[in-house]
């Protein structure tokens, strides 16, 4: 006897067909919603067109910045992708390859500071620029220092002596240093091979003329650590920097690669 | 062929599936218990295996050489050398503990079966020239002269993956004709060989000589093997005990399928023992226990002396194994406590979407399956009857083992001690389960659209194969679309690799990418450019040099900082623990600006710099 086909066979068979024709369409548009070369090259073009120096350029999102420095490399030095925070700069070009989450989409909008005074899409790159007023920098603890791993990022820091389990603190002292209104102070943990070899925790403290004017701990998760900004007296004052190991409840041997870097800023 | 009045309705054809009970079925087309119908299904399974390995052959010299493959491709030179050396007179005493050694030291960790496979099969099919190049080759395997007389249609590289490419072939078709055998539909035997296929990473490393897809096929078949030989015969219980010699010749994932078999047997003794019925016959599992370790010595030489010592030491190797960095969700572990959810965040997150779907739905409807498997056990057992043949007529669970199929090779990893490299590797077995899972919801939708019932066969047949191609499509487009660089492949729930990167999932590991780089390179580098090669390892680019894919005169640095410091050119093969490398070069170099970068659907695999920073910009992809 023949069967009428059963409708719920047909249903099936419809959700089949259209999953399996969306799935095929979003594994198509992941590669289609990447930008071009010829994207990246008009952005280049806009932004070297009106690039200033001191101009900082980002990447969002950050995953696509080796992808954005083979086009913009050149306008970008090492004080720039290993700065210690975004406060320096006065503009900021932000570069947003197209994305297709909408949440990130939502990340996006808000990504920086300042406002947005000029904005273009450019296939599907978005450039824009912000302006921010900026602090100016009249000393910095790490400039030229090598760039570090923290927290699997890139920032010039000045190593301290490595910590070990019942080490004395480590400290860095600069008599004379010329403050401004603020004080900033970054920190953490460098070297991710240092960190799994070693699971500790650092004291860090901050002395302004011997007087301690801010404090954090360290761990493995830290990452890049900004301690409380510190209002500060212009003129000339000692600063000092130390570390010392936060005893352990395992007893365990430790040796923490303690990285900071400071600026003082008006 | 007649049938006797007491037989329920026969099965259909090969492209349509089963009629329910009480339905008339079309006698003229090829029954899947039939022996036609068998002949048609070893046919589609050789199909399989060829086109498979075809296909392999075509894309994997795209692949770039992985670190470890680079290692089992000198262990199976050295091997295979050993075995023609002791043949052919060049090798006093081959048995002797020295001669041994000389070959089989190297690369001790881990068992011989398919370094051995990988070398034979190099040493029948490699274009030679190896005296010209004899410095690039393990010192015991060199060649000082003349040419190896092999059949020479392959390339080094093709001929070392050879055997792997054959058994994954070999595990659609076994997957098939399990499903054949279980189920009779051919439309889900096919579905599930097509998705046992067509899974990027299962195909990536499917394009590699490395063990892991080889220790998915040999769980796959030991299984089936097991499954048959439950229904009795000695021949099936040997069979399942050689194949799990095969295993553990193979990979250390062979120590958990007793978990899975004997759990299986189990839980059928114990349901056979409620139905006051006889016990299943542990036969393939005595089997595994007996002729499975005797396989294991018999292929290692290197365990011919100092037996227990070195045996011991296998075994310690990976019980204390290193933990690796691997990035899961924006976070890179390297030592436990790892999340227990890190699998199935990786299953989830990587396979076919329509694998994942059509899978639970196949789980849900595994009942509906039982019953599919019982006409068919019905079916088998008046052929045995008129074969005159004796078998066991009960249930084998088939339904659990699959379900052991799918966990019991994750079940290490929900513990969050045990080291993960990389992704899905280690539990590459679990997927041939899933695309079962898979092809039990098509087999059943087919039987719902009542294909069977068409008119005429031409149209039931055509629909079957749209209905295996409508379910095979996405994961045919991701696998091709994904090569050769399937490990930082992210599926559609994702948004492929710039969804991976965005959730901060592992973007790859085993430093193969940089072959997307070579021919940039070589157009590119200026003359005697040391190198320095980052992830990728002086043996993958030595088996480069092998196959002419980077220029001689490209030299490797070195490695970690004083090889960036000698060199003119650094890549940085793109992990989130491997950030320091770049930062390295960005100190070495004085400038962060790359000359290339490579990139999958915009997400950076590998970058390269060069210390002199004059050249134009351009993405490679």
């Amino acid at each position: 006897m023949r069967r009428v086909l059963s409708w719920r066979g047909c249903l099936a068979a419809c959700l089949l067909v259209t999953l399996s024709a969306l799935e095929v369409y979003c594994t198509c548009r992941a590669r289609s919603s990447a930008p071009t070369d010829g994207d990246w090259r008009a952005a280049a073009a806009l932004i070297a067109q009106e690039f200033q120096p001191g101009d900082l350029i980002v990447f969002v999102p950050q995953w696509s910045d080796q992808v954005g420095r083979k086009w913009l490399g050149s306008l970008m030095s090492l004080d720039d992708v290993a700065r210690m925070d975004d406060a320096g700069y006065q503009r900021t070009w932000e570069v947003v390859a197209a994305v297709t989450d909408s949440s990130s989409a939502g990340r996006l909008r808000n990504r920086g500071q300042g406002r947005v005074v000029r904005e273009q899409q450019l296939g599907r790159i978005r450039v824009r620029l912000r302006e921010n007023p900026g602090r100016e920098v009249l000393w910095q603890l790490h400039a030229n220092a090598p760039v570090q791993e923290v927290g699997y990022e890139p920032h010039r820091c000045v190593r301290l002596p490595d910590l070990g389990a019942g080490s004395a603190p480590a400290r860095l002292g600069f008599p004379g240093v010329s403050f401004g209104t603020e004080l900033v102070v970054y920190a953490g943990l460098a070297d991710f091979r240092t960190r799994r070899e070693n699971y500790g925790r650092a004291a860090i403290r901050v002395l302004v003329d011997e007087t301690e004017v801010a404090r954090a701990t360290l761990d493995n998760e830290s990452g890049w650590l900004g301690l409380p900004p510190v209002p500060t007296t212009p003129g000339e004052h000692h600063l000092a920097i130390e570390a010392e190991p936060v005893p352990s409840s395992s007893g365990q041997p430790a040796r923490l690669a303690v990285c900071v870097a400071a600026e003082a800023r008006r | 062929m007649s049938q006797t009045s007491d037989q329920t309705p026969d099965q259909t054809n090969g492209l349509s599936t089963l009629p329910s009970a009480g339905e008339e079925g079309d006698t003229r087309r090829p029954r899947a218990d039939s022996l036609p119908g068998r002949r048609l299904d070893l046919v589609v399974a050789g199909v399989l295996v060829a086109g498979t390995t075809a296909v392999l052959l075509a894309t994997a010299p795209a692949q770039g050489v992985h670190r470890d493959e680079a290692y089992y491709m000198k262990a199976g030179e050295q091997y295979a050398t050993y075995y023609e050396h002791a043949l052919t007179g060049k090798l006093d005493a081959p048995l002797a503990r020295e001669s041994i050694a000389r070959y089989w030291s190297y690369n001790s960790e881990h068992p011989p079966l398919m370094k051995l496979l990988y070398g034979l099969s190099w040493r029948l099919f490699h274009r030679c020239d190896c005296a010209e190049e004899r410095d690039l080759h393990p010192g015991v395997a060199r060649l000082e002269r003349g040419r190896h007389r092999t059949l020479a249609f392959l390339s080094e590289t093709s001929a070392f993956r050879l055997p792997t490419m054959v058994l994954f072939g070999l595990l659609g078709a076994l997957v098939y004709l399990f499903f054949v055998e279980a189920f009779g539909s051919r439309v889900g035997a096919a579905a599930a060989a097509l998705l046992t296929i067509a899974q990027p990473r299962a195909f990536f490393h499917a394009s590699t000589a490395s063990f892991d897809l080889p220790a998915a096929t040999w769980w796959f078949a030991t299984s089936y093997a097991y499954w048959r030989a439950l229904e009795g015969g000695k021949l099936r219980a040997l069979a399942t005990g050689l194949l799990y010699g095969l295993f553990l010749s193979t990979k250390l994932q062979s120590f958990f399928l007793p978990f899975a078999l004997g759990g299986h047997w189990l839980f059928l003794a114990m349901s056979r023992r409620r139905q006051k019925l006889g016990w299943p016959t542990p036969a393939p599992l005595i089997a595994m226990v007996v002729v499975g370790p005797l396989v294991f010595a018999a292929l290692w030489p290197h365990l011919w002396h100092d037996t227990v010592r070195r045996l011991g030491g296998y075994l310690a190797f990976h019980w204390k194994h290193v933990h690796y960095n691997f990035e899961y969700l924006g976070h890179n572990f390297n030592r436990p406590p790892y999340p227990w959810h890190e699998p199935l965040g990786m299953l989830v997150t990587t396979a076919p979407v329509i694998l994942l779907a059509l899978a639970l739905a196949g789980t849900a409807l595994l009942g509906a399956a039982s019953r599919l498997e019982q006409q068919q056990q019905q079916q088998r057992q008046r052929q045995r009857q008129r074969r005159r043949q004796t078998g066991d007529k009960l249930s084998r669970a088939t339904w659990l083992l699959i379900l052991l199929g799918v966990l019991v090779p994750m079940a290490p990893f929900f513990f969050g001690r045990t080291p993960i490299f990389g992704e899905t590797k280690h539990w590459l077995a679990t997927m041939p389960h899933l695309a079962i899972l898979a092809g039990i919801a098509v087999a059943l939708v087919g039987k719902r659209l009542a294909v069977e019932l068409s008119p005429r066969p031409v149209v039931g047949c055509l629909m079957g194969v749209a209905l295996a191609g409508v379910t095979a499509a996405p994961a045919v487009v991701e696998t091709m679309r994904s090569h050769p660089y399937a490990l930082s492949h992210y599926n559609a729930l994702v948004g492929g690799a710039p969804g991976g990167a965005e959730l901060g999932m592992n973007r790859q590991f085993w430093g193969y990418a940089i072959a997307g780089l070579l021919p940039w390179m070589n157009a590119n580098l200026p003359p005697n450019t040391k190198l320095y090669l980052h992830d990728c390892n002086h043996d993958a680019f030595e088996m480069y040099r092998r196959e002419h894919l980077i220029r001689p005169d490209i030299v490797d640095a070195g490695m970690e900082e004083p090889g960036v410091r000698a060199s003119q050119a650094a890549l940085v093969i793109h992990e989130k623990h491997f950030n320091k490398y770049e930062y390295m070069i960005w100190n070495a170099y004085g400038h962060v600006r790359p000359a290339a970068v490579l990139v999958l659907d915009g997400a950076p695999l590998v970058t390269l710099y060069l210390r002199d920073d004059t050249f134009g910009a351009g993405n490679l992809r």
